[in-house]
């Protein structure tokens, strides 16, 4: 074997990465060849010198501003989804919890729709206790038939079941007839939304305008569950009484 | 605190280091700075399994970046269309070398042919094994001790002349 075959080994040699063999073979031959001890004791000291050197150069480091900045911004929406990743972790204990008080519980259909009314882990409990009952989650998105209708002077007001989160109640409801030729602001579309105990603050709403629609989304302040609701069109005017708001669940037994 | 704050509590101590450790393997800052990018979302979405707490993240998110580096070098290396046969030209040893000042080294690094210098910093930064090296960039145990051979011939060179100027100029 060659010294060239050799010191390609030395570095693995110098850091113990060989065959336990191989390390003894390279260490015989270092013995009795001075070219290839030399080449090893320099193969030594360039290393000591590049791990020092480098890595204090890498604790001299400081990170460029522009890059941490563009780091949080990156980050930023994904500390808003955390919340909801981590959600899955907790909704089983949240399940089990509900399971053991429910196995306590009547089986009457107020108590069905309540569970179902529970984010996330009301449908699955809702079937598991009730088999056979239907639970549907709503979709904004796709309003689906409207639970509450009514018409005046030729407008007419279809409203879609209200959907409760933790920070907001949703409604969607669709002005058919005159209103289309108006060419009215925003504001006219607005609905005032009514509960037991007045009016609910309003926050925002988005508008999708077709040939023969209007369709608004709007935003409340949240209310509780279970309470009669009243969407009023005061501009136009039209009022309907939708169903009270539920946790985005509803149920057909 | 939350889990946000206490990873920006331990992340931002390592930024620099973090941002440097990148600069070597990769080669240039621009890289570097997309590595660490990316080396912090991972690390983001995988902290809440980081066993062993304060202590332990910077090891682990230095892992992070390495793999992510890795990953960087094995795609850039696969668009290179020929391997260059490496460089094995004789050298005469000479076994007292002064320990040169960091910069100096990384200056003397910087001008390696990325292959080289990416098995030194590996090697010498990130102390890995020559094993995990080969994995790591996907090539052979024998490419890997080959190319850790003619860099540190050439690094030793360089190393040695910089110093020779130094002294010179004293």
């Amino acid at each position: 074997m060659q010294c060239e075959d050799f010191q390609l080994d030395l570095t693995a040699y110098l850091h113990g990465d060989l065959p336990p063999d191989r390390q003894r073979e390279v260490e015989h031959h270092l013995s009795t060849c001075q070219a290839c001890s030399e080449e090893a004791a320099a193969m030594r000291d360039i290393g000591k010198a590049l791990s020092r050197g480098l890595k204090d150069w890498v604790d001299e480091g400081v990170c460029p501003p522009e890059l941490l900045t563009r780091i949080e911004v990156t980050l930023r929406p994904m500390r808003r989804r955390a919340w909801w990743q981590s959600w899955p972790a907790y909704a089983g204990a949240v399940a089990a919890v509900f399971l053991v008080l429910l196995v306590v519980a009547s089986r009457s259909t107020d108590l069905s729709q309540q569970i179902a009314s529970i984010p996330l882990v009301g449908g699955l409990a809702t079937n598991l206790l009730y088999p056979g009952t239907d639970v549907e989650v709503l979709n904004l998105t796709e309003p689906g038939e409207p639970v509450a209708s009514t018409e005046h002077d030729g407008v007419r007001l279809d409203a879609y079941a209200p959907a409760l989160g933790t920070n907001a109640v949703r409604i969607q409801y669709a002005l058919r007839g005159a209103v289309l030729d108006s060419q009215a602001g925003r504001n006219r579309y607005q609905a005032v939304l009514s509960g037991p105990n007045g009016t609910i603050k309003f926050r925002h709403l988005t508008i999708e305008r077709t040939d023969d629609e209007v369709l608004v989304s709007a935003e409340y302040e949240p209310v509780l569950p279970g309470r009669a609701l009243t969407l009023t069109l005061s501009n136009l005017p039209v009022q309907v009484p939708v169903p009270p708001a539920v946790w985005q669940v509803t149920i057909n037994p | 605190m939350t889990s946000e704050d206490r990873f920006f509590a331990l992340f931002k101590p390592e930024a620099g280091r973090l941002y440097r450790t990148a600069w070597a393997i990769l080669g240039n800052e621009a890289d570097a700075g997309d590595a660490v990018q990316e080396t912090t979302i991972r690390a983001f979405r995988a902290f809440d399994q980081l066993k062993g707490g304060a202590t332990a993240f910077p090891a682990w998110v230095r892992r992070i970046l390495v793999n992510t580096c890795t990953q960087i070098l094995r795609k850039r290396m696969r668009v290179v269309p020929v391997e260059r046969p490496e460089d094995l030209a004789e050298e005469r040893a000479t076994p007292d070398v002064d320990i040169p000042l960091g910069s100096e080294v990384w200056e003397a690094v910087r001008q390696l042919d990325e292959r080289y210098r990416a098995v030194v910093v590996l090697r010498f930064l990130n102390d890995m094994q020559l094993e995990d090296i080969a994995n790591a960039l996907d090539i052979p145990l024998g490419t890997v001790k080959s190319r850790l051979h003619t860099a540190l011939k050439q690094l030793k060179g360089m190393l040695q002349s910089d110093q020779g100027e130094r002294r010179g100029a004293v």
